[in-house]
């Protein structure tokens, strides 16, 4: 192996490290927990406008210092299909581009506080910083919660989670609801007898 | 098109919207498509799952047919009723040209419409917000632009039952006749579209503009696609009233009673 074909692996490297930035030298990992400390791997059970307290642990286990990170949180219900939004042909930031746009009309359904963007300046070596969010969902059923990064290159997930949130009312409706339709079909039916009594009553008067 | 033409029209539209939203039937109709929209979200679950779109497009499909039918059953108790009773014959005889006549009959049956419509519409957001809590923005904007397509595809029914009243003037023949539209169209709308794989589909524009009830189940397939119904859908729609609607004026102005 000579020295010439050494120096130009070394730049062939050193250029896709450059290229692919923050994606290949960001090696973090990531934990997620709720109120009590427990730690949520998979998928989160919840009821409607109640309160999540979520703890995120980020540790930069790569061997340099990470500086300006943005980090952003967003959730995105199911069931709202996903045409139009992202298809199979589309890389990963821009299908992130996408959810982002499906999470933004979704926005009323739900409220994350502090705020959904979080500006990290650094994270030393094996430095860990903890993101303390609450979350409250307005809307029952299946939502996706997604933490994105914003890298040079454009979005990344970087997490995501499951928050099931249970509806006001089990399966099946109960029979009360189906008193329902009678209302406006009974205020109709009523107006329809007292017009027509009127009018009856006109014409022989 | 004078200004005494435009009023008895309007006097036609009103009378007739009168007439036909203060009857018994009006009412059954709006009871039985409320408790068809309750027994679909009863069916269906309250949309557990992934499909909620799905269900919400599906629901909204399947308590249009009765509003259709009531529409289309309605349309031709105005026109074939009154061309066998001969009361059409009074109505002619009076100052108002036909134009004006066939123009406010229309006019007066598209004016019930939006009850029809609206109110198990209305009913279904009410349930739906008890049952899920707060209705996304996306699902409002579904439910409003399927809404507007719903009430175009009913409307389109009014014209062409017109239409078909005058041409076979019976009663019992034009009912047939409009049942049997209506009945193919429902039946084969789902076969028509053209799904080729999970991320395209084509819509006939020939027979979306032929038949209401295919236009609707497009607009259902561009929504589960691109979460908005084509504007061309739209379009085609107030085109299809339109036209149909112009056919329908030229053919009473030559009707022989």
């Amino acid at each position: 192996m000579n020295k010439r074909f050494i120096i130009i692996s070394l730049l062939v490297l050193s250029f896709i490290c450059v290229s692919t930035g923050n994606v290949m030298a960001q090696n973090i990992s990531i934990g997620i927990s709720d109120s009590n400390g427990q730690d949520i791997t998979l998928e989160h059970h919840a009821f409607i406008g109640e309160n999540i307290h979520l703890n995120i642990t980020m540790t930069n286990d790569d061997g340099t210092n990470m500086t300006n990170l943005h980090y952003l949180l967003i959730l995105i219900a199911d069931g709202y299909g996903s045409g139009g939004y992202y298809n199979p042909k589309q890389n990963e930031t821009q299908i992130a581009s996408s959810l982002l746009n499906q999470s933004k009309n979704m926005e009323n359904s739900y409220k994350i506080s502090p705020k959904k963007s979080v500006d990290i300046s650094k994270i030393a070596i094996g430095e860990s910083i903890l993101l303390q969010y609450n979350i409250t969902i307005k809307t029952a059923g299946r939502w996706n919660l997604y933490l994105f990064e914003r890298t040079m290159q454009g979005i990344i997930t970087i997490k995501s989670l499951i928050i099931i949130v249970e509806r006001n009312i089990p399966n099946y409706l109960p029979s009360s609801t189906f008193i329902l339709p009678l209302i406006p079909s009974s205020i109709l039916a009523s107006i329809i007898y007292y017009v027509k009594r009127k009018n009856k009553h006109g014409s022989v008067g | 098109m004078n200004r005494h033409q435009m009023t008895l029209l309007w006097t036609t539209a009103k009378e007739t919207a009168l007439g036909n939203i203060l009857s018994y039937t009006y009412c059954v109709c709006i009871l039985l498509t409320s408790f068809l929209t309750l027994f679909m979200i009863w069916l269906l679950s309250y949309f557990k799952g992934e499909m909620i779109l799905e269900h919400v497009t599906a629901i909204f499909l399947f308590t249009q047919m009765i509003p259709m039918l009531y529409i289309s059953m309605r349309t031709n108790a105005t026109f074939s009723g009154e061309l066998e009773k001969h009361t059409m014959d009074i109505l002619i005889s009076l100052p108002i040209k036909r134009w004006a006549l066939f123009t406010g009959k229309l006019l007066g049956i598209i004016l019930i419409v939006p009850f029809l419509i609206l109110i198990p519409i209305g009913l279904f957001v009410i349930i739906l917000n008890i049952v899920i809590g707060t209705l996304p923005n996306i699902l409002c904007l579904i439910i409003i632009q399927f809404t507007a397509l719903m009430l175009l595809s009913a409307i389109s029914i009014v014209p062409i039952s017109a239409l078909i009243s005058i041409i076979f003037k019976k009663i019992v023949y034009s009912l047939t006749a409009s049942a049997s539209y209506l009945m193919v169209m429902i039946i084969t709308s789902p076969t028509l579209l053209q799904i080729n794989d999970a991320s395209q589909y084509h819509i006939n524009y020939a027979l979306a503009f032929a038949m209401p009830y295919y236009n609707l189940m497009a607009g259902m397939i561009s929504m589960q696609y691109c979460i908005f119904v084509e504007p061309g859908l739209y379009l085609l729609s107030i085109c299809y009233i339109i036209t149909v609607g112009i056919i329908g004026t030229f053919v009473f102005r030559r009707l022989e009673l």
